[in-house]
């Protein structure tokens, strides 16, 4: 599992998902020829129907590479665009944690795991009742994480709702930097708190500079699907790159509501939005880190709710998992 | 495409196949007092009549491997409840003979009744996800002497799919008999056999020589014989999960060799179901993943060798219908399926290593084999599926819900509904109180009153006559559901 790093440091790196043996089981959902057929679809869409993009200087980021942009804010970006993005991002991930041992690295076939995130409720640990939950919580969880082995990284578990809200993404930083040492995700809310979250972490490892060499956060931002990337997402991609922290970007499309019902259809869409803030990402700083993210499922049409625990949301993994690959990109799937 | 996987590599099966080839070599399977003893004899096996050891050569093993047909017909009363077992799909059938019931009323666990085997058999033939009906339940109210017969005719009188004999009967003339009634004569039997026999081996390497016997019967006259091992890992075989594999297929390979000398072309179906031991309370252990691993190697294995494979991916070790139960169900029967076993026991009602029925597992367990047939479909990838244009036409921020496709082909099953799981608002759940077990529940009080109104299965001649050789009484015939046991 450890193996040295370039400067003789252990590090952590996970078991080769089809390696553990010298013919581990290989689990496929798409061929060749399907990876083929989504990415020249998503070529397509990208370039024909295009992206919304909110945010000025996101267009004029992509513009500068060759986009065209509309009077609808609408971002339509050539296939070579998009590709040469693919190109610069980079394959391997060293996710720092704020004790090196908890290091991570993230690249091709290596699986780690972590918490899931965002939760608006909690059922109370103690008494099973189901409330609101607090920074206390928020420090709770990045606690259990901690202590259990299997979890790599700790993704900002629930949202603090006992905190003034225009700044809480700092109340929950401060809560879970201070309870875990491994590396931690977390919705990083607009530009600019990303920038304090980066202050935040600059002070934790001696200066924002730092960050470059340990980055021990990393923002996590959702286009809205279908196929916009909000003013805040286009912030955060850029303020990532500049910051020199990963950026996981992480569309959560409902196949049948907010994407085509076949899952087919749904990985399309899907690419694309990721895409796209992988372009902006790319031509902020080509290099920057980015993990292509997923919490993309099936819609429940009789709920109208998103379903994550359907078999769709198991096939959609395993094929944006494969997509990931199919690029050399990290990969994030959600809904496990 | 649908989902690929592999396990083991072609030279990583040979491997096996070879190892096991050499244990039935060098070190044989006792078949103590089988009357195939002399048909091996003469075929060139080494027999020592004294310990009833056989010793195969290998090109005897490669014979009847290669005299086993790939595709075995499990018939139904009628062919809309049969299973063909030719690699297309997965089917899936219950696990046997439960001495333990987990009343769904007290939560206590106690002896099964023939009140739970006719329960359970109603709701399992009301439920399409299950193919093929075990004799899954012990009715142990019913004295030892009657039990047999009573527990066949309900089973025979209760559901249409095909039944497996998992116990060996204690005599085949009634059995002969009962196939003459359900099919009309024994050649209709041979054509559509309705019931199948289960020979289990006992590890390490032996096979009662009457159940052989028993089996070899059955076999030629066309009842598909379920080959059974279920190895140990560290009690009754090695402790490597490759060491246990070739143990399982000595014994597997063994006991076929015995059926297809005495009956060549008898249907056969190779059954793997490791266990492994728990050390830490000596306990053996169904529910864990290295049997998970032994199972879909020998699923890879069988088809390797052109044989229909078992595997028992549904099972756990779980005592109650609670989180354990649906991670190890769910874990191990997804492997099972992804991998092509052609069919898969365990679950449909069982807890506790196989060793515990519940009525209330039913339905559950069914969700779970109908999520593991959705996830192996995988994901259909063509320029229809695409859907290009519609992407197109919907736009940026758009909303595919009004898509005529969306609703046709959410109808056409693109996507899993389930019957159990709640998707439902946290708070709107609460709201209900309905439990997954809940929900079960009403499965099977709908599926128990729809009984009443159907009626039992069989010609009202074909039940008469069942009841004279089974030996019971018009009682039982007309027994209700929830009923207790008046014989």
């Amino acid at each position: 599992m450890s193996s040295g790093d370039e400067r003789g440091e252990a590090v952590k790196r996970n078991l080769h998902a089809g390696r553990n043996r010298t013919d581990g089981v290989q689990f496929r959902v798409l061929t060749d020829d399907d990876l083929a057929d989504i990415h020249l679809g998503t070529l397509e869409v990208l370039e024909r129907t295009g992206v919304f993009v909110e945010d000025e200087e996101a267009r004029e980021v992509l513009a500068g590479a060759g986009a065209t942009v509309d009077d609808k804010r609408v971002v339509r970006i050539p296939s070579h665009v998009v590709e040469q993005a693919v190109r610069t991002a980079p394959s391997r991930l060293r996710l720092a944690g704020r004790n090196a041992k908890n290091d991570i690295v993230l690249e091709a076939g290596r699986v780690g795991f972590t918490n899931f995130g965002e939760g608006v409720q909690i059922v109370d640990p103690f008494t099973g009742e189901l409330r609101v939950p607090t920074k206390e919580d928020v420090g709770n969880t990045a606690k259990a994480v901690d202590f259990l082995p299997n979890i790599d990284v700790y993704e900002r578990a629930v949202v603090a709702e006992d905190v003034d809200q225009r700044a809480a993404p700092l109340h929950q930083a401060e809560a879970w930097m201070t309870n875990t040492s491994k590396h931690g995700f977390m919705g990083s809310g607009n530009g600019y708190l990303s920038n304090r979250l980066l202050d935040m972490a600059g002070a934790i490892v001696g200066g924002r500079e730092r960050l470059r060499e340990r980055p021990i956060i990393s923002f996590i931002t959702c286009p809205v699907s279908p196929l916009k990337l909000v003013k805040d997402t286009c912030e955060i991609i850029m303020a990532a790159a500049r910051g020199f922290v990963p950026v996981n970007i992480l569309s959560m499309a409902m196949a049948g509501g907010s994407s085509p019902v076949t899952l087919a259809g749904t990985l399309v869409t899907h690419n694309a939005e990721v895409l796209a803030g992988l372009t902006l990402s790319q031509l902020t700083r080509p290099g920057s880190a980015v993990v292509y993210g997923s919490s993309t499922t099936a819609m429940d049409l009789r709920l109208a709710s998103a379903s994550v625990g359907s078999p769709e949301c198991g096939l959609i993994n395993a094929a944006v998992a494969q997509i990931a690959r199919f690029y050399l990109l990290p990969s994030w799937v959600a809904g496990a | 495409m649908t989902v690929h996987v592999e396990w083991l590599s072609g030279a990583d099966r040979d491997a096996v196949y070879e190892q096991a080839l050499s244990i039935l070599e060098n070190v044989g399977m006792r078949m103590k007092g089988a009357s195939a003893l002399t048909m091996l004899r003469d075929a060139g096996a080494r027999v020592d009549d004294a310990g009833g050891v056989v010793r195969f050569p290998p090109e005897l093993v490669a014979q009847a491997v290669a005299a086993c047909p790939r595709r075995v017909l499990l018939a139904g009363e009628t062919p809309a409840t049969d299973a063909l077992l030719d690699g297309s799909r997965t089917f899936f059938n219950v696990s046997g003979c439960a001495a333990k019931t987990l009343d769904g009323e007290s939560g206590r666990i106690r002896p099964s009744s023939l009140a739970d085997l006719r329960e359970g058999t109603i709701v399992l033939d009301a439920t399409p996800e299950l193919d093929v009906v075990w004799t899954f339940v012990t009715a142990t109210d019913v004295p030892l002497e009657r039990r047999e017969r009573v527990e066949y005719y309900t089973y025979l009188t209760e559901t249409s799919k095909p039944i497996v004999l998992v116990d060996c009967p204690s005599a085949t003339s009634h059995v002969r008999s009962m196939f003459e009634i359900v099919s009309g004569d024994l050649e209709r039997f041979r054509a559509r056999p309705r019931v199948a026999l289960l020979c289990a081996a006992r590890s390490p390497l032996e096979v009662n020589g009457d159940l052989l016997d028993v089996a070899v019967e059955f076999a030629m006259l066309g009842a598909p014989i379920w080959v059974y091992s279920m190895p140990i890992s560290g009690a009754t075989a090695p402790i490597t999960p490759a060491g246990t594999l070739a143990l399982l297929w000595a014994e597997v390979l063994g006991t076929i060799t015995a059926i297809q000398t005495a009956a060549p072309g008898a249907p056969v179906i190779a059954c793997c179901g490791p266990g492994v031991l728990d050390m830490r309370h000596t306990t053996m252990s169904l529910g864990n993943l290295e049997s998970t691993l032994m199972g879909v190697a020998s699923t890879e294995i069988g088809h390797h060798l052109g044989i229909p494979v078992h595997n028992s991916g549904l099972s756990t070790d779980a005592k109650h219908c609670g989180v354990q139960a649906g991670y190890e169900k769910g874990l191990k029967v997804l492997a099972a399926v992804e991998t092509g076993a052609d069919i898969v026991s365990g679950g449909f009602g069982f807890l506790d290593s196989s060793s515990t029925f519940s009525l209330q597992m039913i339905p559950v367990d069914a969700e779970i084999a109908a999520m593991a047939r959705r996830m192996v479909k995988g994901i259909d990838v063509s320029p229809e599926t695409l859907m290009g244009d519609a992407i197109a036409r919907v736009g940026i921020g758009g909303d595919f819900l009004k898509e005529r496709a969306t609703r046709a082909r959410v109808r056409d099953g693109e996507h899993f509904l389930p019957r159990i799981g709640s998707r439902l608002p946290f708070e709107q759940w609460l709201a209900e109180g309905q439990t997954e077990i809940d929900a079960a529940e009403d499965v099977v009080r709908s599926a128990l009153a729809a009984r009443v109104e159907r009626g039992p299965h069989l010609t009202d001649e074909q039940r008469r006559d069942l009841a004279d050789v089974c030996g019971v009484g018009p009682d039982l015939a007309c027994l209700a559901p929830g009923k207790g046991a008046q014989v």
